[in-house]
C-alpha cells in the first residue's frame, strides 16, 4: 500500500523511532545522522544540523517535519513555519528514562500508543538482561571515550553526554574530567588517565584510517588500553542515540570492556 | 588687518614662538623668512588656525580668531598648505570646485572659471590631478584655495601659503608669484613663508625675518635687507649686490666673511 | 564655459543612479526565481503581481510561501546588507583617504562580530527568539564593538595629524586577529548551538533572513546611509587632508565622528544579522570610481546600488552551486574579490613607478 504522507525527520533517534512505530515507509529524507534502520542510508538527505537550510527541506515536499529539539537553526524553524510547513520538535533523550519518555511522546503524537509502550516494554527486557549480566560479573573496568575526526581532533567525552551516561549503565568506571560537554584531549592527560578501555565510533576509528591509524594519536601508546589491544568501537548512533536499542548497546558495552 | 599680538607658543616648556607680533594688511604681500627651526612652521599654523596658543591673540579684521566658527573664519582667510596628496583620481576641475564648499557663492560656475583663469589652469580642467605636474598641481590647488577669497566682499580677505614654490622649478615658481601678485588689486593681504630671499625681495613687499621664535626684523624689504641683519639671521655670510642693469639687488651668500663678525679664523 | 556641476551633470548623475537601480530590479528578479525549490518563471510573475493586486495566472501555495516567505525576506536582506557594505566602504575609504580600506580590513567586521557574541552569551537563548530585548540588544551591541574598533584602528594609525597608510593596515590586522581570536574562545567555552557555529560568523550566512529581522534592518542600515549621502561634500574635502578640509570651513572632528558612527552601525547591524561578508565594501566603490569617477555624491549612492546588486548575485550564486546544500556566501565574495583586490595592489605599485 502506498503511504499517504510523507515525513521528514532530521535527528538519527527520532528517525529510529518512528520507524520501530512502523511508519518508516512514510519517510522520505533524513538527515545524515540518520543511519538505522539501513534502509534510511539511501533516503535523499537533508544535510547536518545549522547547514540545513528551509528551501532544501520544501523541495522535497513533506508532509510532516520531526525534528530533534535545537537541531535546525531557529531562524530555520521560522521560516518554515511562516511556509506553513508542520513541524515538530521533540526533546533529545539523554537517558534511559528519557528515551522512553520520548518514545512515548512520538507514539501519541502518532496516535500508536499501544506499539510505544510495546517498545519500552522491549527495552525494558534489554535493561533487565544488561544488569543480569553486570550482577554476575564483578568487574568495573576503567575506560574512556574518544571522539575523533582525524588524529588531529581528539574530543574526550565530559561528565555530563550521552558516554558518561552509557558508561554508568555498562558499570563502567571513567576519569571525571571536570567538564561537561567534549572538550580537546591533550596527550598528558590522556597517559596520566591510562585507561584500560578506549571507546570510539566506529566512523571516529574509520576517521584516523583504521585500527593501524591509532598510534597516530599523541599519547595514546602510552596507555593500558593500546598497549593490550582493548580497543572497543561501536555505531555512532547505536551508541550515543539513546533510542529503541539502547539497552542491547548498553550490554553490547558492557560485554566489550570484560572480554 | 590680520594682527597676530604677542603670539607665544611652547612644546614642553621650550618655546618655539617665543614673542611674534605683526601685521598684515589687505593689498601687501608679506613674506616669512628665516633658518630651519625658527618657528616658521609653528606660526603660520597658529595664524591659520590649525594651532590655539595660550598667550597672544590673533586677530582677523578686529575678531579674535577664537570667536570665529570654522565657516566664519574659512570666509574670511585660505591656506595653501605645501603639499596635498590626493588618494583618489579627482579630475583637476573638481578639486578646484572643492573650494565651494566654503562659500555660498551665488554663480560658482562664474567664480570656477575666473579662479582657473587667474592660475592659468583652464586647459587642465579634465585631466585627473594626480597625473598633473608640481607646477600645474600647486596651481589647481592655488585656484582651489581661491575660491574661498575670491569674490568681492565688504570686508578684506587673507591668503596664507606655507613655501608654496618649494617644489617649483624657476619658470613655475615666477608663475605662481605673479598671480599673488595680481591678488593685491583684490582687497586680499597675502602672507607666505619663503625660504628663497631673492623671490621674497623680488615680489614681496614687505618681510619678517624670524630667527629662535622672535622676529628678528620686520618692514618695507630695502630696510630689512641689510648683509648685518640677514647675516645675523642666517648665521651665514651674506652678500647684496646690485645689478647695474637693472636695478635689481641680489642676495647671495658670500664666501669671505666681515671683519664686524666676531670668528675664530683669520682671513 | 567650462562644465561645472551644472543642470546636465546631474542629470547624468541621476541617469546613472537610476540605471543602477533598473539593474538591481532584474537582479532581485533573477534571485527571486531560482532556488533550490523549483518555482517556474511564470508562477513568480504570478505571486509578485498577486501581491501587488494584480492578477496574472494561478500559483500553488506551497509556491508562494517559499517565494515570500522564504527568499523574499533573504533577498531584501541581500540588498540592504550589501547596500550598507558599499556605501560604508566607501565612505571608510574616503574618511581613511586611502582607496585599499574596506570594513573587514580595519577591524569593524570582527569588532561587530565579537561583540555580537558576546550579547549572544550574556543573554540566555533560552527566552524566546523574538524578544524586544534580543532584537534590539544583537544590533547595538555589534555596532558597539564595530564603533570600537574602528575607533581604535584609526587612533593606532594617526600621526601628527595625518593617516598612515602602512600603520593603518597592521593596525586592523592587529585589531582582526585579537577579535577572531577571542571570537573562537567565547565559541569554545559556551555549548549553547544557537551561539550559531564559527564559520556563520568568519563566512557569512543570509539563510537565517526572516521577515521579523527586516524592519528593524532596514531603519538600521538605510538611516545611516542617508546621513552618509549627506556628508558626500564633506567626504570630498576631507580627500584632501584634514588640515585642509578644516582651512575650508569643514568641522572635521564632527564630520569624523558622523561617518565612523554611521560606519560602525551599518557593518555593526549587517554584521549581526549574517556574520562577516568581506570584499563587497572593497570592490564596489572602486568599479563605481574606475566607471564614474572619485566624486562621493555619485560613489556614495553608486556603492550603496552596487553593493546591492553583488551581494545578491554572490547569494544566488551560492543557493544554486551545491543544491540542496549551500556555499557560505563569504566564499563566493572572496572568490570574486580577492583577486580583484590582488589587481588593485598590481596596479596601485605601477602608477607609484
Amino acid at each position: 500500500m502506498t503511504p499517504t504522507r510523507s515525513i521528514i525527520t532530521a535527528g538519527g533517534t527520532i528517525t529510529e523511532i518512528v520507524n520501530a512505530l512502523g511508519l518508516g515507509n512514510e519517510i522520505t529524507a533524513t538527515d545524515i545522522t540518520s543511519t538505522y534502520p539501513e534502509s534510511m542510508k539511501s533516503l535523499p538527505s537533508i544535510g547536518y544540523r545549522n547547514h540545513i537550510k528551509a528551501e532544501g527541506i520544501l523541495s522535497l515536499a513533506p508532509d510532516l517535519v520531526l525534528i530533534e529539539e535545537g537541531y535546525l537553526n531557529p531562524d530555520v524553524v521560522t521560516q518554515l513555519k511562516a511556509a506553513s510547513v508542520a513541524i515538530h520538535s521533540f526533546p533529545n533523550p539523554t537517558s534511559v528514562a528519557s528515551t522512553k519518555n520520548l518514545v512515548l511522546e512520538l507514539a501519541e503524537f502518532f496516535d500508536q500508543l499501544d506499539k510505544g509502550k510495546a517498545i519500552n516494554e522491549a527495552i525494558d527486557t534489554d535493561i533487565a538482561e544488561l544488569n543480569t549480566y553486570l550482577n554476575i560479573t564483578s568487574l568495573e573496568p576503567h575506560a574512556i571515550f574518544l571522539m575523533t575526526r582525524g588524529p588531529e581532533t581528539v574530543f574526550i567525552a565530559g561528565d555530563k553526554t550521552f558516554a558518561s551516561e552509557m558508561f554508568k549503565l555498562a558499570k563502567i568506571q571513567t576519569s571525571a574530567t571536570g567538564f561537561d560537554e567534549f572538550a580537546p584531549m591533550t596527550p598528558e592527560s590522556l597517559v596520566k588517565m591510562n585507561p584500560e578501555y578506549l571507546i570510539f565510533f566506529e566512523s571516529g576509528i574509520k576517521s584516523l584510517g583504521g585500527r593501524e591509524g591509532l598510534s597516530a594519536i599523541q599519547g595514546i601508546e602510552q596507555t593500558e588500553a593500546f598497549k593490550k589491544d582493548q580497543i572497543v568501537s561501536l555505531d555512532g548512533q547505536y551508541l550515543s542515540g539513546f533510542g529503541p536499542r539502547v539497552g542491547k548497546a548498553a550490554l553490547d558495552l558492557a560485554k566489550a570492556v570484560r572480554k | 588687518m590680520l594682527q597676530a599680538s604677542q603670539i607665544h607658543f611652547c612644546i614642553r616648556q621650550r618655546p618655539i614662538v617665543d614673542e611674534v607680533s605683526l601685521q598684515l594688511s589687505p593689498g601687501e604681500i608679506l613674506a616669512v623668512l628665516g633658518p630651519n627651526g625658527a618657528g616658521k612652521s609653528t606660526f603660520f599654523k597658529i595664524l591659520s588656525g590649525e594651532i590655539t596658543c595660550k598667550h597672544g591673540t590673533v586677530g582677523y579684521n578686529g575678531h579674535n580668531i577664537r570667536s570665529l566658527k570654522s565657516k566664519e573664519l574659512a570666509a574670511v582667510r585660505a591656506v595653501m598648505p605645501q603639499h596635498s596628496q590626493v588618494n583618489f583620481p579627482f579630475t583637476a576641475q573638481e578639486v578646484v570646485e572643492l573650494g565651494l564648499i566654503s562659500t555660498t557663492s551665488k554663480n560658482p560656475q562664474k567664480l570656477i572659471e575666473e579662479v582657473m583663469e587667474a592660475t592659468n589652469t583652464i586647459h587642465l580642467n579634465g585631466q585627473v590631478f594626480n597625473q598633473l605636474s608640481g607646477g600645474e598641481k600647486q596651481r589647481v590647488q592655488l585656484a582651489r584655495v581661491l575660491v574661498q577669497i575670491w569674490e568681492s566682499k565688504p570686508f578684506p580677505r587673507y591668503l596664507l601659503l606655507d613655501e608654496p614654490t618649494s617644489s617649483l622649478d624657476i619658470a613655475q615658481q615666477h608663475a605662481v608669484l605673479k598671480i599673488l601678485q595680481t591678488l593685491k588689486s583684490r582687497n586680499i593681504g597675502i602672507l607666505l613663508i619663503l625660504h628663497d630671499l631673492n623671490l621674497a625681495a623680488q615680489y614681496a613687499d614687505k618681510i619678517a625675518l624670524l630667527k629662535n621664535g622672535i622676529i628678528a626684523k620686520i618692514g618695507k624689504v630695502e630696510d630689512v635687507l641689510e648683509e648685518k641683519i640677514l647675516q645675523d639671521v642666517f648665521d651665514h655670510p651674506i652678500q647684496l649686490i646690485k645689478n647695474a642693469a637693472t636695478g635689481v639687488t641680489h642676495i647671495s651668500a658670500a664666501t669671505q666673511s666681515y671683519s664686524a663678525i666676531p670668528t675664530f679664523k683669520l682671513a | 564655459m567650462i562644465p561645472t556641476l551644472t543642470h546636465t551633470k546631474i542629470q547624468r548623475q541621476n541617469m546613472t543612479l537610476m540605471s543602477f537601480g533598473f539593474v538591481l530590479g532584474l537582479v532581485v528578479l533573477t534571485s527571486l526565481s531560482f532556488g533550490a525549490f523549483s518555482i517556474p518563471f511564470p508562477q513568480t510573475l504570478a505571486i509578485l503581481f498577486d501581491q501587488m493586486g494584480l492578477s496574472f495566472g494561478s500559483y500553488e501555495l506551497q509556491q508562494s510561501n517559499v517565494l515570500l516567505q522564504i527568499r523574499l525576506p533573504r533577498v531584501l536582506m541581500a540588498i540592504v546588507v550589501g547596500g550598507g557594505l558599499g556605501i560604508s566602504g566607501a565612505a571608510l575609504q574616503g574618511m581613511f583617504r586611502n582607496p585599499l580600506v574596506e570594513p573587514g580590513l580595519i577591524g569593524v567586521s570582527s569588532g561587530s562580530a565579537l561583540f555580537a557574541v558576546l550579547f549572544m552569551v550574556l543573554i540566555p537563548t533560552a527566552t524566546a527568539t523574538f524578544s524586544w530585548v534580543k532584537l534590539l540588544g544583537l544590533p547595538f551591541f555589534a555596532f558597539v564593538g564595530g564603533l570600537t574598533c574602528v575607533t581604535a584602528v584609526y587612533q593606532l594609525s594617526k600621526s601628527q595629524g595625518k593617516i598612515d597608510a602602512a600603520t593603518l593596515i597592521l593596525a586592523g590586522v592587529a585589531i582582526n586577529a585579537l577579535a577572531g581570536s577571542l571570537i573562537g574562545l567565547v565559541l569554545f567555552f559556551a555549548d549553547d548551538s544557537a551561539l550559531r557555529s564559527f564559520t556563520f560568523w568568519s563566512l557569512g550566512d543570509l539563510g537565517g533572513a526572516t521577515w521579523a529581522k527586516i524592519p528593524l534592518t532596514f531603519l538600521l542600515i538605510v538611516i545611516p546611509s542617508i546621513l552618509l549621502l549627506f556628508n558626500a561634500r564633506q567626504l570630498n574635502t576631507l580627500a584632501l587632508g584634514e588640515q585642509e578640509a578644516f582651512h575650508m570651513g569643514v568641522n572635521v572632528q564632527q564630520v569624523k565622528i558622523r561617518l565612523l558612527i554611521s560606519c560602525a552601525l551599518i557593518v555593526g547591524v549587517g554584521v549581526s544579522m549574517v556574520g562577516m561578508i568581506g570584499f563587497v565594501g572593497l570592490v564596489v566603490p572602486h568599479l563605481i570610481r574606475i566607471l564614474f569617477g572619485a566624486d562621493h555624491r555619485l560613489v556614495l549612492p553608486g556603492s550603496f546600488l552596487l553593493g546591492a546588486i553583488l551581494l545578491n548575485f554572490a547569494d544566488l550564486v551560492a543557493r544554486l552551486i551545491v543544491i540542496p546544500a549551500e556555499m557560505p556566501i563569504g566564499v563566493i565574495t572572496a572568490l570574486i574579490g580577492a583577486p580583484f583586490f590582488i589587481w588593485l595592489i598590481f596596479n596601485l605599485n605601477k602608477s607609484r613607478n
